[in-house]
C-alpha cells in the first residue's frame, strides 16, 4: 500500500505533464496551422506596434521619459491581455467545436491543460513584446538600464498574478459562455486604470483608488524602473511588496473561482449550451 | 411565406431593413454584449484623453482634446462597423450556416451588407449620444459655423464606414482568413486615420496610405467643420475626396461580392472551413 501511492502520484504527475505539453502543442499548431505562420505573427504584432507608434508620435516631442514607460507597458500590455482573452477564448472555442465536455471528462487534471494552454499564450506573448521592446529600441530610440535581477523578479510576480487573474476571467467566461465579450469588457476597464500607457500617477485623484487595488499599475511601473532606470531591490521595496501579494492571492483566488464555478456549471450541466 | 416586390429599390430596402433588424437582435441576444459594445468607445475615449494629459497637450490642431477625441472616437465607431458589422456580415453567415440560403435568394447582398452597416450604427447610437455627453463634461468645445457643412461631413463618414464595409465583406470571406483580417486591420485606422493623434505627427511617408483610407478626410473634415467652425465650401474639397475614395472603395467591393458569389455557386466551397 505504502508503495502504491508514490506510484499512482507519479503515475498522476506524469499524465498531468502530458496533458499540459499537449494542449500547449496542440493549440500552438492549430493558432499557426489556421493563421500561417506571417499571419500568426502579424495578428501578434499590429496591435502593440501600432499602439506604440501612435504613443510615442505623441509623446516624443513632449516627454521622452514617458515613452520608455510607454514601451514597457506595451509590453506588459500584451501580457495582461493574454491573461483575460487566451484561456477563455479557447475555451469558448472547444464549446463551439463541440468538445469542452470531452476535457472536462478526461482524467488529466484540470489545472494541467489549463495551464498548457496559458503557456501557449505566453509564448505566443512573448512575440509581441520582444516586437515591442524591438520597435521602442530601434525606432524610438529607447535605453535600457535594467537591474536583470530585480526585473526578472518584478516579471515574475507579474506573471504569477496574471495567471491567477486568467484562471478568474475564464471562469466568468464558462459562466457567461461569451469569454471574448468579458475580455473586451474587460479590457477596456484595464486599459483606462492598469496603467499601460502611462503611469498610474498621472490618472484624476479618484481613479487612482480602484487603479491601486488592481496589479497591473503596480507591476509595470516596478518592471519600468526596473529595466528603465536600473532600480534597486531597496527602491523597489514598496512596489515589490504590494506585487509579492498578489503574487500569492491571486493564484490561489483563481483556482477557487475556477473550480468554484465550474462545479455550478456542471451542476446546472449547461457547460456545452450556448 | 414569399414576398415579391415589382420595384427593385423596394426589394432592396425591405432586405437592408431586415437585416438591420435582425443584426439587432443578434447583438442584443447576450447582456454582456449590452454592456459591453456601448461602453467600450466611452473608455477608449477616456483613455486617451488621460494619455494626452499626461503628454502635456491641452490642445490639438486647434481644438480642445476632448472635441478631438470625440470626433476621432466617433470616426473609431464607424470603422468598428466597417470591420465587425458590414465587412464581416456574410463571414456571420457563413458561420451561421446560412450563406448558402443567402446566395440563393434574390435579395441583394448589397442591401444584406449595408443592412449590417445600418444595424451597427443603430446599436452603437447610445455609444454616439453618452460619448457627447463625456466629451462635453470634459471639456469639448464646439463651432459650428455652418451645420450643412458638419452634416456633409458626417453623411461622408458614414457613407467612407459602408464603403469599407463593402471592400472588406469580400476579402474577408474569400480570404478564410476574417478573424485574422480583422484583427489585424482595426489599429492601423486609428494611427493612419487621425482618429486618435493628429494627421500631421505622421512621418511624410505614412501620408499616401493615410489618404487612401476613405474615413481620413471625412474626419478631417467633421473636425474642421464642428470644432473650428468651417464652412461647407472650405471643407468641400476633403469632402470629395472621401467621397472620391469610398466610390473606389465600393467598387472593389461590389467586384469581392460577385467574386464571392462566383465561388458560391460555381465551386460550392464556400462554406467549408
Amino acid at each position: 500500500m505504502s508503495q502504491s501511492i508514490p506510484a499512482v502520484s507519479n503515475s498522476s504527475r506524469r499524465i498531468a505533464v502530458q496533458a499540459a505539453r499537449a494542449s500547449f502543442l496542440a493549440k500552438l499548431r492549430e493558432h499557426v496551422f489556421i493563421n500561417g505562420a506571417g499571419g500568426y505573427v502579424l495578428v501578434w504584432v499590429a496591435f502593440p506596434v501600432i499602439t506604440l507608434g501612435m504613443l510615442g508620435l505623441l509623446y516624443r516631442s513632449r516627454d521622452p521619459a514617458l515613452l520608455g514607460y510607454a514601451v514597457i507597458g506595451i509590453t506588459c500590455g500584451a501580457f495582461i491581455s493574454n491573461a483575460l482573452y487566451y484561456v477563455g477564448q479557447i475555451l469558448d472555442e472547444e464549446r463551439l467545436e463541440g468538445t469542452l465536455i470531452n476535457l472536462f471528462l478526461t482524467p488529466a487534471p484540470r489545472l494541467s491543460w489549463l495551464s498548457g494552454f496559458a503557456f501557449g499564450g505566453l509564448f505566443e506573448t512573448l512575440v509581441s513584446a520582444a516586437c515591442t521592446v524591438l520597435l521602442g529600441t530601434v525606432v524610438f530610440g529607447v535605453r535600457f538600464h535594467p537591474n536583470i535581477a530585480a526585473v526578472v523578479l518584478c516579471f515574475l510576480l507579474f506573471i504569477l498574478a496574471l495567471w491567477g487573474l486568467g484562471f478568474m476571467f475564464s471562469a466568468l467566461g464558462l459562466i457567461l459562455k461569451r469569454s471574448n465579450d468579458l475580455a473586451n469588457l474587460l479590457s477596456s476597464f484595464v486599459f483606462l486604470l492598469g496603467g499601460i500607457y502611462y503611469p498610474v500617477s498621472a490618472l484624476p485623484v479618484w481613479l487612482r483608488v480602484p487603479a491601486d487595488v488592481l496589479p497591473f499599475g503596480v507591476g509595470i511601473q516596478a518592471l519600468a524602473a526596473a529595466s528603465l532606470h536600473d532600480a534597486s531591490f531597496g527602491t523597489l521595496a514598496p512596489q515589490l511588496v504590494r506585487l509579492e501579494v498578489f503574487a500569492a492571492v491571486l493564484p490561489v483566488l483563481g483556482l477557487l473561482t475556477f473550480g468554484w464555478l465550474e462545479r455550478k456549471v456542471r451542476r446546472r450541466g449547461d457547460l456545452e449550451i450556448y | 411565406m414569399i414576398v415579391t416586390y415589382r420595384n427593385p429599390g423596394a426589394g432592396f430596402v425591405a432586405t437592408l431593413l431586415a437585416t438591420s433588424r435582425a443584426y439587432l437582435q443578434r447583438s442584443s441576444a447576450y447582456l454582456i454584449a449590452l454592456i459591453r459594445w456601448p461602453l467600450g468607445p466611452l473608455f477608449t475615449f477616456a483613455t486617451w484623453r488621460v494619455t494626452y494629459h499626461a503628454a502635456g497637450n491641452g490642445s490639438v490642431e486647434g481644438a480642445t482634446v476632448s472635441g478631438f477625441l470625440l470626433v476621432g472616437v466617433f470616426g473609431l465607431i464607424t470603422w468598428t462597423s466597417s470591420i465587425w458589422a458590414s465587412g464581416y456580415a456574410v463571414e456571420y453567415e457563413r458561420g451561421e450556416g446560412t450563406s448558402a440560403s443567402l446566395f440563393l435568394t434574390p435579395a441583394s447582398r448589397a442591401a444584406v451588407v449595408a443592412g449590417y452597416g445600418l444595424g451597427s450604427f443603430v446599436w452603437f447610437l447610445p455609444s454616439f449620444a453618452a460619448l457627447a455627453f463625456l466629451a462635453i463634461v470634459t471639456g469639448a468645445r464646439f463651432d459650428i459655423g455652418d451645420p450643412p457643412a458638419a452634416i456633409a461631413a458626417t453623411v461622408s463618414l458614414f457613407v467612407a464606414s459602408l464603403a469599407a464595409g463593402f471592400a472588406f465583406s469580400g476579402l474577408f470571406i474569400l480570404s478564410r482568413k476574417a478573424n485574422l483580417i480583422a484583427n489585424v486591420l482595426q489599429s492601423p485606422a486609428y494611427l493612419l486615420s487621425g482618429l486618435l493623434i493628429p494627421l500631421s505627427s505622421l512621418p511624410a511617408w505614412l501620408r499616401p496610405l493615410s489618404g487612401a483610407v476613405p474615413a481620413t478626410q471625412a474626419v478631417v473634415a467633421l473636425r474642421r467643420s464642428v470644432l473650428l467652425g468651417a464652412s461647407t465650401r472650405s471643407i468641400g474639397a476633403d469632402v470629395l475626396h472621401s467621397l472620391a475614395v469610398s466610390v473606389v472603395w465600393f467598387v472593389v467591393g461590389l467586384i469581392g461580392l460577385r467574386v464571392v458569389e462566383y465561388v458560391a455557386k460555381h465551386t460550392g466551397r464556400l462554406e467549408l472551413f
